[in-house]
């Protein structure tokens, strides 16, 4: 009889400490890895909101542009800075507003002549993300007198 | 036995809880594994949507120059097509940032007196796939000209109601309340006495000129714009009208068709086609209610005129085109539609009298006949009279009018007969089978 308790005694006991110890630490590096792998997640997640807000941003800037008429257009020569409001539509001013800082997504724009009636128009936007990474985005066209301005106008006037 | 019996079931169970983790851990991972996939997907679809965004601006850019290079008569750094007419501007390079370097190149078809502007924007991605945009603009060069009716010689308006005013094809078809516009020009360049002469019931909201003496005025004449009630506004009236009447040439195509299709109702024109298909024929002569329809770019030389009457149609189809040539007679009548169904668009039908001498064609429209159409005939006769309509502009040698035509100048034609201006129509090239293949146009 004694030599069956000692039997079942011994597979009973089948961990040692230095295998629970082993299983700990490799599922702690999985487990690790699966908040790094989330973690990652997330911040790709945000950074497509980023991307994804960016390039409304810009757009709504450049077809405003486009829907000008050339006087208009012309008056906006030069290099200026555009802020966003809330929506991230373009204002002539504004710090930003919660839940999300639109201060942060300042955009230059560079309306620079090249030859008589036709001009290189640069949209470039900076900004910042959670990781204090910095990430740049430009745009860029072409604007002539007579042009696809003239049809935008005149198809809306 | 019995003891032996209870420490299996121990063991069983020991296994069961690694198993039950090493499951629960695979689960984790592969939902992890899934929400980092889904969002690594996430960021790669909005780097290509902005990527995307930016070509359509490059594409945009490429037009502009096309454009540019029309209204200026300046083709530095462009090479002639190596097929067709018209040039290239060949693949340059935008640095966008980012390590993204996208290309661009333009095409610039001279189709008669318009262009057809191809432009093409590429970048490549971080996978090696290339994204492209393509658009494409029908342009006519700008030019300042009066528009509307105008001849080079005498010009006679009578009877009555004569009405003449202007519309924007781009909003819709001419409305007396919704898409009446005061820009018609309607006129001669001659400096004869009695060059321009008009009758009672005549109503022009616009304005009328001559290229000197004031017009003759029998009756109650309108000559007014917008604002104002029905008068004699002589403020609106020219004594210098200049226009140069450029001599319209008679084609010389090789390879052209011989016939139409035959039959009394047909299609002609491909509408996936650039290049216009061409028909060098005697002559086109519809009645009863023959029928032809132009479903893509077309040109036709008639060396004998043209002839639509009864109920007879040229239907225009959206996408269609066609421009007309002939040193001989076009005549409507009856209650013949031309291009007054589907497309109404003047700048899409196009006629040219090529006569060298003056007078040696006429231009009849009369009966209940409508037409949508630009006409240029500077050596021609029109006679417009009954109850026609007509929307675009006509530019003749003589101008007789009477009856009760209506006459509605549309403004996006930008001025007088066939040099007219902008962008006449713009187009994204989604379609795969729409787009142009540059490279067999260029080197």
């Amino acid at each position: 009889m004694k030599t069956f308790i000692r039997e079942g005694k011994r597979e009973k006991s089948g961990f040692t400490i230095v295998e629970v110890l082993a299983a700990i630490v490799i599922f702690g590096i999985v487990v690790a890895s699966l908040f790094q792998m989330v973690a990652q997640g997330f911040t790709l997640v945000r950074n497509s909101r980023d991307i994804n807000r960016v390039t409304q941003t810009m757009q709504h800037q450049m077809e405003n542009l486009r829907s000008s008429t050339w006087a208009n257009f012309e008056t906006q020569v030069g290099t200026s800075t555009i802020n966003v409001d809330a929506n991230g539509a373009p204002i002539s001013g504004g710090t930003g507003t919660p839940p999300f800082d639109w201060s942060a997504f300042q955009m230059a724009q560079v309306i620079a002549l090249e030859k008589a009636g036709h001009y290189k128009v640069t949209l470039t936007l900076n900004w910042t993300d959670a990781g204090s990474r910095t990430h740049t985005r430009t745009y860029i066209s072409w604007f002539t007198n007579n042009g696809l301005n003239e049809f935008y106008t005149r198809s809306t006037s | 036995m019995h003891r032996k019996g209870q420490v299996s079931p121990t063991s069983k169970k020991s296994g069961s809880a690694l198993i039950a983790a090493i499951v629960g851990i695979a689960i984790l991972t592969v939902l992890g594994g899934s929400f980092l996939k889904l969002a690594l997907h996430e960021r790669k679809m909005s780097a290509r949507t902005h990527t995307m965004n930016s070509l359509n601006y490059l594409a945009e850019a490429g037009l502009e120059e096309g454009i540019w290079a029309v209204n200026n008569s300046d083709w530095t750094g462009w090479l002639n097509l190596t097929s067709g007419t018209g040039k290239n501007k060949p693949s340059y390079s935008v640095d966008l940032g980012n390590g993204v370097t996208a290309n661009i190149e333009v095409i610039a078809f001279n189709a008669g007196l318009d262009y057809q502007i191809y432009s093409k924007a590429t970048a490549s991605l971080w996978n090696g796939s290339t994204l492209e945009k393509q658009m494409r603009v029908v342009y006519n060069p700008v030019t300042n000209k009066p528009g509307g009716l105008l001849s080079k010689d005498m010009m006679n308006l009578s009877g009555g109601p004569l009405t003449f005013d202007s519309y924007d094809s781009s909003v819709g078809v001419p409305d007396p309340s919704t898409n009446r516009l005061d820009e018609i020009t309607v006129g001669t360049i001659s400096s004869s006495s009695g060059a321009l002469t008009y009758g009672s019931g005549v109503d022009i909201f616009g304005y009328a000129g001559t290229g000197g003496p004031a017009p003759t005025k029998s009756g109650t004449v309108n000559v007014y714009g917008e604002g104002e009630s029905p008068n004699y506004n002589t403020d609106r009236i020219f004594n210098d009208l200049t226009y140069e009447f450029p001599a319209v040439e008679q084609p010389s195509w090789t390879g052209a068709n011989t016939s139409l299709p035959s039959g009394s109702n047909i299609t002609i024109g491909n509408p996936a086609s650039v290049s216009p298909t061409r028909y060098d024929i005697s002559t086109i002569s519809l009645s009863g209610s023959d029928t032809i329809t132009i479903v893509g770019p077309v040109q036709v030389y008639l060396s004998d005129g043209m002839s639509v009457s009864g109920d007879a149609r040229v239907i225009v189809e959206n996408g269609g085109s066609v421009e007309i040539y002939s040193p001989k007679d076009f005549t409507f009548s009856g209650e013949s539609l031309v291009n007054n169904t589907t497309n109404k668009k003047p700048n899409n039908l196009k006629m040219f009298g090529t006569a060298t001498t003056a007078n040696d064609q006429t231009l009849s429209i009369s009966g209940q006949a409508a037409l949508n159409l630009v006409f240029d005939g500077p050596n021609a006769k029109a006679n417009l009279s009954g109850q026609g309509y007509v929307a675009g502009s006509i530019v003749a040698n003589e101008v007789t009018v009477s009856g009760q035509i209506q006459f509605h100048y549309d403004v996006t034609l930008g001025g007088t007969g066939s040099e007219s201006d902008g962008i006449a129509s713009w187009h994204d090239l989604l379609a795969p089978e729409h787009r142009l293949d540059f490279a067999s146009y260029t080197n």
